[in-house]
């Protein structure tokens, strides 16, 4: 079973084409980078498969199963630019906010409830700030308010948009472990990173992106000079750091030409 | 300001009603009003978020056309020989709110006021305190609520509905400064002191209170009106909380500038 379809997927913003017929299948239980460069559709492509933006053609599976059948089944962590942090809400306020449910809003949260909101706030190790107001945060804990939130909501697929930016070394390192910890435990992280190198040690699988799907498969398979070059195109600065992490790295290199250089 | 969109707005709503009822029955006219105010939202909604136009374009493009469209409506129908202006059916002044006393048999049952807008407060403040999380989560992050599956559309209209209906309720008793003011000031005050939802629903109720009791006793002794006075003095409450607040800040986080 996939854990996230995307069939023949093009998205439009006043007709201009932010992805255009994007199609691939995704393993699951894998962390998935998304990569490409600023504006290749990134995080549109996030909000396309949470059906946050309307989509011109195509559609999503997740598990199998249209969105809405599996809403519980998903959580989404949008890019940190969107939130208001001058909001007046706690870090436990913004967590509980994972266990809302559609249906249950008039309800009051359950035990169960506020347990799990606990345990996520634990395991992103934020229980000393749970009731401090969200803006008095520095980057990575705002960062990581939000993957307990994602936590808290229990899903088997999540979508993350950027968990990384602003992060220092160490917080990087400790959000990894804890995404390699639930991929362990069989769920599926799909997050949208810059950092390639990072990528390349820690990620299983990469969904190369600009506007159209440049490739898509195991991290081994996918980084190739000539996907990176229809990846990034003319940064050619950028493009020869690439090829060093490559050879860092040492990838198996599938380019034939590439060996020679 | 929504607010004060919908207080002009809503007057084709006024109209219209007064042209089906053929006189002025309030009821009648508050629902002709409370739809138009509906309508306000719906409108600045769809200009702001579909046409992207920019929030304040959509809020004067709005109040301002229905407002234009109303005064037309007065002047095509009415042709000038009926006693229905805006002023009358809208702007209270909170001085003679007593003056609309219910008696039934003798005795006196409280103003006009008191019976329209206390159950309006009292079904306002059930909803926002069972659907509490609804209208969070929606202030906070819409979007989020929709990858829940969430109908954010209904919290949204929920909210901007009673904003209008309770906008033209108060404007009929208090008037349109009080009405406007207080939309603004006592949240904006709390929202100094306290950074927690629930805690700003409540400090902003107090210092309302706070406000109005002030207000009107020094408008009392003053002998001047009340509704100014009370503003006045909530805006005076703003900037001191507002000065104590930053003093306050900077007593607990100067950085010690040390000793040479
Ligand atoms: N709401 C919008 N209206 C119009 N155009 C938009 C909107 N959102 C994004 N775009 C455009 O769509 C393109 C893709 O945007 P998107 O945010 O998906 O890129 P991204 O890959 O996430 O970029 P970044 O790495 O900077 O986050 C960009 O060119 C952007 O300008
Ligand atoms: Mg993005």
């Amino acid at each position: 079973m996939n854990s996230i379809e995307v069939h023949n997927l093009t998205v439009a913003y006043q007709q201009l084409p932010v992805l255009w017929d994007v199609d691939f299948e995704l393993p699951k239980g894998q962390i998935i980078g998304i990569v490409g460069p600023n504006g290749s559709g990134k995080s549109t492509l996030l909000k396309a498969i949470m059906e946050l933006v309307p989509l011109s053609s195509g559609y999503v599976k997740i598990l199998d199963k249209s969105l809405d059948q599996m809403r519980k089944h998903v959580a989404y962590v949008p890019q940190r630019e969107t939130v208001d942090w001058n909001f007046p809400a706690s870090v436990r306020d913004v967590v509980k906010m994972g266990r809302y449910q559609p249906g249950r809003l008039f309800k009051r949260l359950t035990d169960l409830d506020n347990q799990l909101v606990d345990e996520a706030i634990e395991k992103v190790k934020l229980t000393p700030f749970a009731n401090r107001q969200i803006g008095q945060l520095s980057g990575g804990q705002q960062q990581r308010v939000f993957i307990a939130r994602a936590l808290a909501q229990g899903a088997d697929v999540y979508l993350m948009d950027e968990p990384f930016v602003g992060v220092d070394v160490a917080t990087e390192k400790a959000i990894m472990d804890l995404l390699q910890a639930m991929r362990d435990e069989g769920k599926t992280i799909v997050v949208v990173h810059h950092d390639l190198q990072a990528v390349t040690a820690n990620f299983d699988y990469l969904v190369l992106l600009n506007t159209r799907l440049i490739a898509h498969g195991a991290i081994g398979d996918v980084l190739t000079s000539e996907n990176l070059q229809a990846t990034y195109g003319g940064q050619l600065n950028l493009f020869a750091q690439l090829q060093q992490i490559i050879q860092e790295k040492d990838f198996p290199i599938r380019e034939k030409g590439f060996e020679d250089k | 300001m929504v607010g004060d969109a919908i207080s002009h707005s809503v007057l084709p709503g006024i109209v219209i009603a007064y042209l089906v009822g053929s006189q002025t029955q309030s009821s009648l006219v508050l629902i002709g009003a409370a739809i138009f105010g509906v309508l306000t939202t719906i409108i600045i909604d769809f200009l702001y978020r579909k046409l992207k136009l920019q929030e304040d374009a959509s809020i004067g493009l709005t109040f301002t056309w229905l407002f234009a469209f109303g005064v037309l409506l007065i002047s095509f129908f009415a042709q000038g020989n009926v006693d229905l202006d805006q002023e009358c059916v809208l702007f209270g002044e909170l001085g003679l709110a007593f003056l609309d006393k219910i008696i039934i048999d003798g005795r006196l049952y409280g103003t006009k006021s008191i019976a329209t807008l206390l159950p309006a407060f009292l079904l306002v403040l059930m909803f926002v305190v069972r659907g509490f999380k609804g209208f969070q989560l929606n202030a906070f992050q819409a979007e989020f609520a929709q990858t829940k599956g969430i109908k954010t559309g209904f919290w949204h209209f929920a909210l901007m509905g009673m904003v209008s209906v309770v906008t033209v309720l108060s404007f009929e008793s208090v008037g349109a400064i009080l009405v406007v003011g207080f939309l603004v000031v006592p949240p904006a005050t709390a929202y100094l002191l306290v950074n927690d939802l629930k805690r700003l629903h409540i400090f902003s109720l107090c210092i309302a209170t706070l406000n109005i009791l002030m207000g009107y006793f020094l408008a009392l002794k003053l002998n001047v009106s009340i509704s100014p006075t009370i503003i006045t003095v909530s805006g005076v409450v703003f900037f001191l909380t507002f000065v104590f607040k930053t003093t306050k800040f900077r007593l607990f986080n100067s950085p010690r500038i040390p000793v040479k």
